[in-house]
This record gives structure tokens, sequence and C-alpha cells, in this order.
């Protein structure tokens, strides 16, 4: 066997089984809001009522509340299955719960809660330093082993700190995202005569062309809770993506050092449903070539499926719920 | 602070090749006032202001680098990683600088640009200058100044590392046992110690996983050596389904740091 092969075990771990639950609170202010059961939530510009939003940048800290719960239909003597022949789950595990941000590489101590205290509902608080992270961060939570077994069990975990049972983490976003590294598209307030929206820079063969939109929008455009504002970029999303898909296609000179080349690719990846190398292939084939734009119009149908399915945000289910809100 | 707004142009503009003889020169021989001329010529933007404050703290900086260089000529320049991290740590924490300027790339990026080429110069470029490798002094310069990988951007690097490895409580006495451990001894992994700890994405509480890794492999006696270093970083990245990121020492030890 190779030095550099670690044997691991294989072991029974099943996710999922306790869900965590929270409140974000700012003290200073007051105010606290509920983490959606969505488990994402942005939290810049945050809409707190009577025109008050909400930029945690301004705020030396804040505080996240957090509260694990049993997932539905399942209760704690389950967790029997996981662990050793005649180990008690109350004495063998532990719930730890940590916030991380992988932009500033910082997490925060963990939270440890006993499984008597999820049974309890207990909530225990833990204050996120504003100085200490950036964009965004994620609320994870682990149940591990905290002791080692006696006995080797096949398929249940043995070693100390071994993790049975992962929940879903939460996202919050905390700053406002200007670059592309997920879904975020580069977009600037500009005074631009008529239009509403426009791109600037599509000749560009290195940097990226940037969404403009009138200056006249801008105390609209920045907030998320209006559903005239939601609806204009969900819809005008369909011309912005396909146009820089053709820049990346047709233009972009790929420099695959580049954050925001690599940004899009992934993007486009994820969008078009196709392959990484695939699709800087496609890019590095001779511009406008014949295979080029016939592999172009294959991806731009597939991006309009990609977008309504796999952006994060279902295009059916969000349009229904607006029409459900505005026919109240 | 200043932030770049045109990396991606600026750094096309000013990368070395055989056809760019100014670029080569500019990065191998120009003072930092003109380099900063020369910046400025190739249409380099800037936004934002700096103060005095910063200004007096890059310039502390400055000057402390001039005394470790004077004050450590005969010691080979990859030995004096910890010292230059602790130099740009302290110095930087007086600006009340934190974790979430790190990913201000444009910024570190500006920053490096008009005040560390000299610098740069020194420790990544002056030995292959020395042995008339023109091109190669003014490229490696190039890539750590401007920061060709963001990892590499001169004093980003060193804030990481001084982040990584400063605690509350002991301050900078790991970065300082390290710092004469590296300087004092011919052997020794502290190269890819220092890859690790920048490079990777380990996150733990206080940092916990590199101060433990980096006491454990170099503090405790025996200086671990490089393939040591990399078996131990290799573990505990192995590691998928265990929480070791708050494990006590004796796990490091037993399972992770065992050469």
């Amino acid at each position: 066997m190779s030095e550099l092969n670690i044997p691991i075990s294989s072991y029974k771990k099943v996710d999922n089984l306790v869900d965590i639950r929270g409140q974000v609170i700012f003290d200073q202010i007051p105010l606290v809001v509920d983490i959606p059961l969505s488990k994402s939530i942005s939290l810049f510009n945050y809409n707190a009522a009577n025109d008050l939003y909400i930029i945690p940048r301004n705020y030396e800290y804040f505080r996240l509340n957090i509260m694990p719960v049993l997932a539905t239909g399942f209760k704690l003597i389950n967790f029997i299955d996981l662990l050793i022949e005649g180990e008690n789950p109350f004495k063998i595990l532990k719930l730890r719960v940590q916030v991380s941000c992988k932009s500033t590489r910082w997490c925060s101590n963990q939270l440890i809660f006993d499984l008597s205290e999820i049974e309890a509902k207990c909530s225990k608080n833990i204050d996120i330093p504003m100085s200490e992270v950036r964009d965004d961060i994620i609320v994870s939570a682990f149940i591990t082993r905290e002791k080692s077994g006696a006995v080797q069990e096949s398929r249940k975990a043995r070693a100390i700190y071994s993790v049975v049972s992962e929940c879903d983490p939460i996202t919050i976003q905390i700053d406002e995202l200007k670059e592309i590294g997920s879904n975020h598209l580069p977009i600037q307030s500009e005074e631009i005569g008529d239009l509403v929206f426009d791109i600037h820079g599509m000749d560009n063969d290195f940097d990226l062309p940037i969404i403009k939109y009138s200056t006249e929008f801008d105390e609209y455009f920045k907030r998320d809770n209006l559903m005239t504002v939601n609806i204009s970029f969900m819809m005008a999303s369909f011309y912005f993506l396909d146009s820089y898909l053709k820049w990346l296609v047709f233009k972009c000179k790929y420099d695959l050092q580049d954050k925001l080349h690599i940004g899009l690719i992934e993007l486009f990846s994820r969008y078009c449903s196709v392959s990484k190398p695939e699709l800087v292939e496609i890019v590095e084939d001779l511009k406008f070539s014949e295979n080029q734009t016939r592999k172009y119009f294959s991806l731009s149908q597939k991006l309009l499926a990609g977008i309504q399915i796999n952006s994060g945000l279902n295009y059916k289910s969000e349009i229904k719920r607006l029409i459900k809100n505005e026919m109240k | 602070m200043k932030s770049i707004s045109n990396y991606n142009e600026i750094s096309l503009k000013l990368r070395p090749d055989s056809n760019a003889i100014d670029n080569i020169n500019a990065f191998n021989t120009y003072s930092q006032t003109k380099f900063s001329q020369f910046l400025k010529t190739n249409g380099l933007k800037e936004v934002g202001e700096i103060s005095t404050l910063e200004d007096e703290v890059f310039n502390n900086i400055k000057a402390e680098l001039v005394r470790l260089k004077s004050d450590c000529v005969d010691i080979d320049r990859d030995r004096l990683e910890f010292d230059l991290a602790i130099v740009f740590h302290r110095n930087l924490k007086k600006l009340g600088w934190g974790r979430w300027n790190l990913n201000d790339i444009s910024m570190w990026r500006w920053l490096s640009l008009n005040y560390f080429r000299d610098e740069t110069f020194w420790r990544r470029g002056a030995i292959k200058f020395h042995k008339h490798q023109y091109f190669e002094s003014a490229k490696s310069t190039y890539d750590h100044l401007i920061g060709s990988r963001i990892r590499d951007i001169f004093p980003r690097r060193y804030f990481l590392l001084g982040e990584r490895l400063y605690d509350k409580n002991t301050k900078y006495d790991l970065l300082e046992k390290l710092s004469l451990l590296s300087k004092n001894s011919k052997s020794g992994g502290f190269g890819n110690l220092i890859l690790n700890i920048i490079d990777t994405k380990l996150i733990s509480p206080n940092d916990h996983v590199s101060k433990t890794i980096s006491e454990l492999l170099f503090i405790q006696g025996k200086l671990a050596e490089d393939k040591e270093v990399v078996r131990a970083f290799v573990r505990y990245n192995g590691y998928k389904r265990r929480l070791l990121i708050t494990a006590g020492k004796e796990i490091f030890e037993k399972e992770i740091c065992i050469g």
C-alpha cells in the first residue's frame, strides 16, 4: 500500500437527523430575524420594517441563536443504530455546531449540545465578529462520537470525533456580492438615457462585460423584497446570461488563472449541464468556427432550461408564489 | 486604502517576456519611485485614497525589512519567511486589519505594486538576477508582486501566515520560535509547512490545526523533513469523516504527525 493511503474503514452515516433552526440577532437595533426553513438568508440590505434596511457591515458583530431540533419522525433513541452494540447515545454522541467563512478562513469556536439538550429544545448563542468574516458565512453542524469505541463492529464508527450524521448547513450572506462566484454577474447603475438595462463591454476580450441599469432605479433595485424588481431581474436574466455566454464563447480570451473567467465557466457548466473541460474546449476553439457556433446554439438552448431549474431559484414555484401573493 | 481597478488589463501590459525588455528592466532594476511612475505610464487605474497612517505603517514595514536584510545577510532568504510574517502582521494590525481584508485582492495588489517592488525583488528575483537569469528574475518578481496566483501576493502572503500562527494569548511566540529554528538549522520542511498553511483552506477555530501541526512538527525536538510535513497534511485532509478541527494534541501526535 502507498504510504499516502490512509486506511479509513467506511461506516454507516445518516445525514439530516437533526435540523438546525435559529435566529439572527442585532442587539444594537434591536432586531431579531428568523432563519428561514430554506436555510439561506441574505442580511445585506435586509428590510427590517419601516424602511429600515440593515447593512451588517455597519455593526461590529451580530449574534446567532442556534436551536437544533430533531427531524420529523425521528427519535433520539434511533441513534443507537449508528453506535456499537450496548453504547448509550446520550453518553457517546454530541452535536457540534460551528460557523465558518470560506473567504477569510475564519472559524468560530464550536457550540456543543448534549443530545438531551436537543430533546429539551435548548438554544445557544454565538457571536459573529464582522472583522473576521466577509461575503457569506456557513453554519454547519455535525453529530460526532465523543469517545472511541471499545470494540470493532463492521459498518459502525469507532474512532473519536467520527461524524455519524451531518445537518443541512445554513448560508447567511452578509455583504453585497459583486463578483461572480455563484450566480452573480457584475452590475452597476449608470445614466443610460431611456434604457432600463444595458450591457457594456461586449467587445472586451478579457474584462467581463458589465450589466448597467438606470440610476433612476438605484433606490429600488438594491432591495430584494419588491415583486416587480424580482420578476424584472428573473426575466432579464435570460437575456443577460445568454449575452455572457455569447461573450464567453466568441470574444473571451480565456485565462485559466483569472478568477472571473473561472467563475463564468463554473456558472455555465452548471446552467448548461456541460462539463467544465468540455466548455473550456468550446471557448478555446477557433472563434466563430462552424463547430464553435454550432456548440453555442446547443448551449444556448440548454441555458434556457438551466436558468429555470439549476440556478438555485426554481422559476416555476417562484412565479406561482408571486402570483398567489399578487392575488391576495 | 487604494485598489487597482483594471487588474486584467495591467497584468497583461506588465507581464515580462522577451519582447518586453522595458518590463524586464522595470521588475529587475527600477527603484520603487521609478516603478510607481512606470505603473502610471502603463495605465494603472486606482480607486480610493490612502491615509497618512496607512502610508506611515507601510513605510515602517519597509524600514523594518531593511533592518532584517542587513541583520541576516548570511542567512538564506528562504529561511526568513517567519520574520517577514511577523513584520507584516504586527504592522498591518496597527491599521486594524483583520481577516476580512484578506479577500480584498485588488487592494493587496495595489499595496504590493506601490510599496514592495524592492523587497519582492530581493526575496524572489535577486538570486536569479545575480546568475544573469534576467527574464526568470523579472518573471519571479512579477508573479509575486502582482500576484499571478492570489496566494503569492507578497504582503498578503505574510499577513495570512501571521494570521494563521498569531495567538491572542501567546502573541508571536510560535512565529518567533519557528523563525529561530528556521534560521539556525539547515534542515526542516519549513517551506512545505508554509505552502500548506497558505495554500489550503484549513479552517479551524483559532487556527488550532495550523498551530498544532506547526508545534508538533517543529517545536517539539526534532525538525520534520519535507516529506513528513506533506504526509501530515495529507493525513489530516484524508479524515473527511472525522471532525478533527478541535481535536487535542494527542490525536495529532498519534494519528497525524507521525513521520
